[in-house]
């Protein structure tokens, strides 16, 4: 380029004393030349661009926020607490796909198999119930120490990640209902004991016992249940059928009384 | 030889924001140091808050950062920084009350030599484009120069998208007249 715009022209421009179609001209020049951008920098201070230039680097160092992260910040929760529920095991990606191929061959085996959706439908409340169990105070947690001594830990921690990952584990099993044969509102009749069972763990973990005791305990006793249910009553699917429907909301409302009354627990105890 | 060794030392617009498009911080400091005193300059032209014209050259640079590997050889580079800017501005006053002297002129007459430097051949364009109001004026820089779309412009002049036509009809019938 050989016009170069003058600095008599560049400090009027800078000033801001120049008409409107002068400055669209040498704000064009500008775009096209790299000489003349360069004598810009010496019509700025030094100072404004350093401190602008602190914040850029400031804002691009920052790490990364994992993609839950940035989804539970999307959805209006805080950004420490989706950092809590992020770093919760049993939302991991592993353990996440392990629940989906158990329900998907739960799914088939309802297809194909003589038992019906049986086997589904005793399945899936335990997936969130082994999620809830997971969710807090385990080994497998990278931010079990900080957990610990964390000084609103605890009562609420545990009822966040829980809660994060009833949801998470729901939300798969919703799909897989979706896929099992028509049975009716049958297929929906694990939502509750899954409900019920997971509120138990947890009121059960405010006992000495750790959780994934009572939920290992719990599951046993469902599974067994379920089957000498199935074995005894004459009707089908008696587990999922009204009366049990509301037996079920009741534990688990009772589980939550006695969970919120012993809440407490959850600071004191210090190992698992 | 020689030409070659300054190459070297002087990389390209395109290959820093390779390089950014690699994560090279090193390298947004170097288009920065190119780049940002001019955006600050013509930031200043169209809003009279300093404070926020700050923000909007952060912002602006943090966008280059994220936005690196999309810039595909479309036009100068330097074309390309004063998209992001300027769009960043228009996020920035949406929603804001907008201020009549948001694009404010403090201008003088235009010198001969500045209507030199314009290169105006055909006719008196810079009078022309000087006599407009600066309503007209406002619309015809954002549009015109700083390649903005009707709907953003309204959003940087803060009126409606039809306004912006309208008066940006206005503005080119009035330049026509005064150059006919």
């Amino acid at each position: 380029m050989s016009w170069h715009a003058d600095t008599d022209l560049f400090d009027r421009y800078a000033r801001g004393q120049v008409d409107a179609a002068t400055a669209a001209s040498l704000e064009s020049h500008l775009v096209a030349c790299a000489h003349c951008r360069a004598r810009t920098s010496r019509m700025v201070e030094a100072e404004p661009l350093e401190r602008i230039w602190t914040e850029v680097r400031a804002d691009v160092e920052r790490p990364q926020l994992a993609l839950l992260e940035r989804l539970l910040s999307a959805a209006g929760l805080p950004e420490h607490t989706a950092r809590l529920v992020a770093v919760t095991p049993a939302l991991r990606a592993p353990w996440l796909l392990a629940v989906a191929v158990a329900l998907g061959f739960a799914v088939l085996a309802a297809h194909g198999g003589g038992g019906g959706p049986l086997a589904f439908l005793i399945l899936a409340p335990l997936v969130p119930v082994g999620g809830v169990a997971l969710a807090y105070r385990n080994s497998a947690d990278p931010a079990y120490e900080i957990a610990l001594a964390s000084p609103g830990g605890g009562f609420r921690l545990v009822m966040l990640r829980a809660g994060a990952v009833a949801l998470a584990s729901i939300a798969i099993v919703g799909v897989a209902t979706v896929l099992l044969p028509d049975v009716g509102w049958t297929a929906v009749g694990w939502l509750l004991p899954c409900l019920a069972l997971s509120m138990l763990t947890l009121a059960g973990s405010t006992a000495s016992a750790s959780p994934v005791t009572v939920a290992s305990v719990l599951a046993g006793a469902w599974v067994l249940g379920v089957l000498v249910a199935e074995r005894v009553a004459e009707q089908q699917y008696l587990a999922f059928g009204a009366g049990a429907q509301v037996l079920f909301g009741a534990l688990a409302v009772g589980a939550a009384v006695v969970l919120v009354l012993r809440r407490d627990r959850f600071e004191l105890r210090t190992r698992i | 030889m020689g030409i070659d060794d300054e190459r070297k030392l002087e990389p390209s617009d395109e290959e820093l924001l390779r390089g950014i498009g690699d994560g090279h911080t090193g390298a947004l400091r170097a288009l920065y140091d190119r780049h940002a005193p001019w955006v600050l300059l013509r930031l200043s032209r169209r809003c009279s808050d300093p404070q926020l014209v700050e923000e909007v050259v952060q912002d602006t640079f943090v966008g280059v950062w994220k936005g690196a590997r999309r810039y595909r050889g479309q036009g100068p580079v330097a074309a390309w920084v004063w998209g992001i800017a300027i769009r960043r501005l228009v996020d920035r006053l949406r929603g804001r009350a907008r201020l009549p002297q948001l694009l404010r002129e403090r201008g003088a007459e235009p010198s001969a030599e500045d209507l030199v430097l314009l290169g105006v051949e055909y006719g008196d364009l810079a009078g022309a484009i000087n006599g407009l109001s600066p309503e007209l004026r406002a619309v015809l820089q954002a549009t015109v120069l700083d390649g903005l779309s009707m709907r953003e412009a309204g959003q940087l002049l803060g009126i409606p998208t039809g306004t912006v036509k309208s008066r940006l009809m206005r503005a080119r019938r009035e330049l026509r007249e005064a150059l006919a």
